[in-house]
């Protein structure tokens, strides 16, 4: 605490003279935490290996060293299972504790150098066959296992596009909306929607079944948005699909806003605020351009109106929704 | 000084250090709770997603509200589009001062939101009304506009972009006006990052300045970047040849090849040595910026043999100081200070899913390629 709060408060009388005198120690020697820097390290140099490991493999296909790096792989990733494994306490459903920070990115460079391994196995021999879009399946399976068997949110993540991936779209936040063509194939929106459905009744199953419940957040917070985004665009996109994509849109908006009030979780009910607030609005507009004749320059300047009444609107919604769940101000 | 109600900014400080306190032991829990209820805090701060809705809400609607009038206006706002905004901004201003010292708002969103509108507005028409005078006046202007933003919002964002634009005044100002600018350039530049580092430095630490503690992080920050940059090797290089049409290899290459090199550790030792968070972040970035500094110029090995001993090194690293500091030494710990937090775990899997993708996704051709996603993100820093 800063020397002069300190003086105030004692001089308020809100502090005892043991109190004040212990603040007064601790002032002068605070721990300092290199949590963050050294986390921050570990990932990138995970990034480095892995990608950088995954790359030499290829770049050195047909040289005698090939076999050295292929085997070096090979045991980099059982040893990693190994220490993890080691380190980790017994299989439960429950939530488990991770030991520190740096066994959880050994298990993480574990499972992505498994994936490397097998991924290389699979393009050179196709070992695991052709069928099932096994290049993406088989990962998919070690991930999940990896994820529940040592209780890893980041693996949980991975496997989850990997997921994705398997049914043929990109989810991961950037790829989202750039590596998709949701505008030109219907197959790919009624995918998405798939894929939201499937991970929404996983997320409900995980905290219903008590099976690793704390996982239920990761798979609404993914399901919520490619739901939503596939139903959008399934609106903006799908000539004459309006009646189908709009009811989806709003029955997913339906479930998400009280799964948030139930969690109490702020961020569910902005996410359904938000896209509430794109569905309707191009809703509103759509209507305004199909009365183009009959409005003529009114629909530029009614469109411009309801989007400030709107965007007054929707701040004054997040307001009371705020309100609503005061005590909670995390996820 | 600023816009807002110090004195329940000064509550929140203290209900926040009792909080502190009160989780590391130092005082029992009815303390805290006493301290808390003669310090009571009622400025309206919600928490960051409503901060985010209402500052979007706030930013959107002026932005309509613009749109609307320069409809209305069409005629007379084209032919001086400039004056049009410089209005505009000065009316959003006018708007924040006045609903701050109304409305009980902090960090709300809405004073976000009216302070960059506004600021936006008025460096624009700036710009565009200054288009054909020198830069040197441009800058003096912009800079003493951010700077007056940070005294009253204590905005970092905007005190950056003030920094920024003070460094560009000494940049073209040297240039236009000093007849040897070109070779004491990068040293001027450095100087003056290096004493504004030990001003800011010094402001932090006065009780006076509580309420812009933020905002000197970032200026520390800015400072040390600016102050690695003016001696960067590859930066100098381009500099040269790009400001001052200089040819070749810059003079004093050995001396530029040492600053590239040396200072990023510098910092380092130096955020260890004084327990300070700023130079030790800056300088771990730094590294990056050493390495690509290096391999602009030589092609040391190849690429992933770069990217498989820098893993080596940075885990071999972190594995030390993990058992270095299995319990705390000289007042170093690798615990996190508060407890882990749910959103910052989320974040994490959804940084690692969204780089560390080791199997072709979706839209991506099958390639040999197995690692795609990890070696084309960090290709960049290498």
């Amino acid at each position: 605490m800063r020397k002069n709060f300190i003086h105030q408060l004692a001089d308020e009388g809100l502090l005892s003279e043991t109190e004040r005198l212990r603040l007064e120690a601790q002032s002068g020697s605070r721990l300092f935490s290199l949590h963050w820097e050294l986390k921050t390290m570990l990932y990138l140099g995970v990034l480095l290996l892995s990608g950088g490991l995954g790359t030499l493999i290829y770049k050195n296909i047909d040289t005698i060293g090939h076999q050295a790096i292929l085997a070096g792989i090979g045991l980099l990733c059982a040893a990693c299972f190994w220490y993890a494994n080691k380190h980790t306490a017994p299989f439960t459903w429950e939530k488990t504790e991770s030991p520190n920070a740096w066994w959880d990115y050994v298990v993480l460079l574990g499972c992505l150098l498994f994936i490397s391994f097998i991924t290389y196995l699979q393009g050179q021999y196709e070992v695991f066959g052709t069928r099932l879009g096994s290049a993406t399946f088989i990962p998919m399976v070690v991930l999940f296992f990896c994820a529940y068997y040592f209780d890893h949110l980041g693996v949980l993540s991975l496997a989850i596009t990997n997921f994705a991936a398997w049914l043929g779209i990109a989810i991961t936040p950037m790829h989202l909306l750039s590596s998709n063509a949701f505008g030109t194939e219907r197959r790919l929106i009624d995918t998405a929607l798939l894929i939201g459905l499937v991970l929404t009744a996983a997320g409900f199953a995980s905290g219903r079944f008590n099976r690793k419940a704390h996982f239920s957040f990761t798979y609404y917070n993914f399901a919520v948005h490619v739901f939503c985004i596939g139903a959008l665009c399934g609106m903006f996109f799908e000539d004459g699909m309006l009646l189908l994509y709009t009811p989806a849109l709003a029955a997913a908006l339906a479930f998400y806003y009280f799964l948030g009030v139930r969690l109490r979780s702020f961020y569910f009910l902005l996410m359904t605020v938000i896209y509430a607030y794109i569905g309707l609005g191009y809703l509103v507009i759509f209507m305004l351009i199909l009365a183009m004749d009959s409005l003529e320059m009114g629909v530029l300047y009614l469109s411009i109106l309801y989007l400030i009444v709107s965007s007054i609107a929707m701040a004054r919604i997040l307001i009371h929704l705020n309100r609503k769940l005061k005590s909670h101000a995390d996820l | 000084m600023l816009i807002y109600n110090t004195a329940e900014l000064d509550n929140a400080l203290i209900r926040q250090e009792a909080d502190d306190a009160k989780a590391a032991g130092v005082i029992v829990q009815g303390t805290a709770e006493r301290i808390k209820a003669a310090h009571p805090y009622t400025l309206y701060s919600p928490n960051i997603f409503v901060r985010i809705g209402l500052g979007l809400a706030t930013v959107l609607c002026v932005l309509l509200a613009t749109g609307l009038f320069f409809l209305l206006m069409m005629d007379g706002a084209i032919r001086s589009i400039e004056i049009f905004f410089l209005v505009w901004g000065v009316l959003a201003y006018g708007t924040l001062e006045m609903w701050m010292s109304g409305h009980r708002h902090y960090r709300s969103g809405v004073d976000d939101g009216l302070t960059w509108v506004s600021a936006v507005y008025i460096a624009g028409a700036l710009v565009a009304l200054m288009e054909n005078d020198s830069p040197v006046l441009l800058f003096i202007l912009l800079t003493a506009l951010a700077s007056w933003y940070t005294v009253r919002t204590s905005d970092p964002g905007i005190a950056l972009c003030g920094w920024v634009c003070g460094i560009m005044i000494v940049v073209y100002g040297a240039i236009a006006y000093i007849p040897g600018a070109r070779y004491l350039l990068p040293f001027l530049v450095m100087g003056i990052s290096a004493g504004a580092y030990l001003l800011f430095t010094r402001i932090q630490r006065n009780f006076r300045f509580r309420h812009y503690d933020l905002c000197l992080d970032v200026l520390r920050l800015g400072t040390l970047a600016t102050l690695y940059l003016a001696g960067n090797y590859y930066v100098v290089h381009i500099a040269g040849m790009e400001l001052l049409g200089m040819e070749g290899e810059p003079p004093l290459p050995w001396l530029f090849w040492t600053l590239s090199i040396a200072i990023p550790p510098v910092y380092i030792w130096m955020g260890l040595l004084r327990k300070d968070r700023i130079p030790l972040a800056m300088g771990l970035i730094l590294i990056a910026m050493a390495v690509f500094t290096i391999r602009a110029y030589h092609a040391v090995m190849p690429i992933e043999t770069a990217m498989v001993l820098g893993g080596i090194f940075l885990v071999g690293v972190s594995y030390f100081v993990h058992r270095y500091l299995k319990k705390p030494k000289h007042g170093f710990t690798t615990e996190a200070m508060h407890t882990r937090s749910f959103g910052a775990q989320q974040l994490e899997g959804l940084i690692i899913a969204e780089t560390m993708q080791p199997t072709p996704q979706a839209g991506e051709a099958f390639q040999f390629g197995g690692g795609s996603g990890g070696g084309g993100g960090a290709s960049n820093e290498f």
